[in-house]
């Protein structure tokens, strides 16, 4: 090939004026639109932003309101956690205060049942409340065969927040406390305090060396100890009537 | 040329246009051999021009500027799957219509020519450029560009 000829094909190649215009006009035309698209796409990201921050805004007030409804003394839920000077109101606390006590006697069947050996089987277990007298079981130390009166001290169980309840002590105001093992015979005179285990059953006596119990009315005070604390308190009182019958009842519970 | 563009000045759009549009064209047409392609991709050439955010030291820097662009852009047009499944129009009617003519031949033999040679034929014989001139727009070696040459001679 030639260089002319080569060079006068490629005018075959070249544009016409009609062409040339046709181009030019499609590209200004084409960034006219561009510029209005760019008006329209910054407007529509303005937009966006405002809703967005009205929509956060609404979102923020209406966290807010309900927050602040839970600080009103009448919710008692956020209020409570919020004065913690009030022990009683704190959940925890609320939970963890001390149950009570159970306090079981062994009531007579009859009038003339004497306590015996066997009173745990035989004998009609009471759980004393308070204002409720309960006859007890006929005793006379020559006569029956248990050491003194029983008395079963536990505690209230409860399957949530249980307080830990590390000793009971009981103590008495006349006669005194014998500890008895049934299976073994072994008796044990405690005096007139005594330090228990849940469940166990304490013996008090009347006849009880010197400190014989001579008065009508007998206390035994019953206390429950955490961390040498009293976080729980009851009385028994035991009367005796002039035929010799003993009666029980209970206390409030108090600290 | 009068123009209501909004780009960076209608006056120097429209000179910056003029200078360059028909080596543009030829480009695009030696390429992808079809007017209307080489209208469609001259108009997205410009448009790469109006968007480019540079300026060019001279008219020699502006020229390279766009033959490289227009080669690349032709290129990457070529690879698309729609361009290598398809037969132009134009290229039917000039069968039917030249088919006896030497003029036919040449265009032709020019329109199938390897992509490799295209370029350098049309910056050799239309924009007379040296060789060394080429192979620094081109980024190619002088004796290859050289091959090319003479290769697309015979």
């Amino acid at each position: 090939m030639k260089n002319k000829n080569i060079k006068d094909t490629f005018e075959f190649f070249a544009p016409t004026e009609e062409q040339k215009r046709i181009i030019y006009e499609s590209i200004v035309n084409r960034q006219k639109i561009n510029e209005k698209r760019r008006g329209l796409h910054f407007k529509a990201k303005l937009a966006y932003s405002l809703i967005a921050c009205f929509i956060t805004v609404v979102a923020a007030v209406i966290l807010l309101n309900n927050n602040w409804s839970l600080l009103e003394p009448g919710n008692t839920h956020y209020y409570q956690a919020n004065k913690p000077s009030d022990n009683s109101s704190l959940p925890d606390a609320t939970d963890k205060i001390f149950k009570g006590f159970v306090l079981t006697a062994y009531a007579a069947n009859s009038e003339s049942a004497y306590l015996n050996a066997n009173f745990m089987e035989e004998a009609e277990k009471q759980v004393l409340k308070p204002d409720v007298k309960v006859l007890l079981a006929k005793y006379t130390p020559a006569m029956s065969s248990v050491p003194g009166l029983p008395f079963t001290v536990d505690i209230k169980k409860d399957d949530k927040n249980n307080y830990y309840v590390e000793a009971i002590n009981a103590s008495v105001d006349c006669g005194g406390f014998d500890r008895w093992d049934r299976e073994t015979g072994i008796l044990t005179s405690e005096g007139q305090s005594i330090t228990i285990d849940t469940g166990e059953t304490i013996y008090w006596s009347p006849m009880y060396g010197d400190n014989a119990a001579n008065e009508n009315k007998i206390t035994i005070t019953i206390k429950a100890v955490t961390n040498n604390t009293v976080i729980g308190k009851q009385s028994i009182y035991i009367t005796q009537d002039e035929q010799g019958y003993y009666y029980a009842t209970i206390g409030e519970l108090g600290l | 040329m009068e123009s209501n563009s909004l780009l960076r000045t209608d006056r120097e759009f429209a000179s910056v246009y003029d200078r360059n549009i028909r080596g543009v064209y030829q480009i695009c047409f030696l390429y992808l051999k079809s007017h209307y392609d080489a209208e469609d991709a001259s108009q997205a050439i410009f448009e790469k021009y109006v968007n480019l955010n540079k300026c060019f030291n001279d008219k020699n820097q502006e020229k390279a500027w766009f033959i490289s662009v227009s080669k690349n852009y032709c290129k990457d047009e070529l690879k698309k799957f729609w361009k290598k499944k398809r037969v132009d129009i134009e290229r039917i009617e000039r069968i039917s219509v030249h088919e006896d003519t030497s003029d036919y031949l040449l265009i032709d033999a020019l329109l199938n020519l390897p992509i490799k040679y295209k370029a350098v034929l049309y910056l050799f014989y239309v924009e007379g450029y040296s060789v060394k001139e080429i192979s620094q727009l081109l980024y190619r070696n002088e004796s290859t560009l050289r091959n090319h040459l003479s290769a697309a001679d015979y």
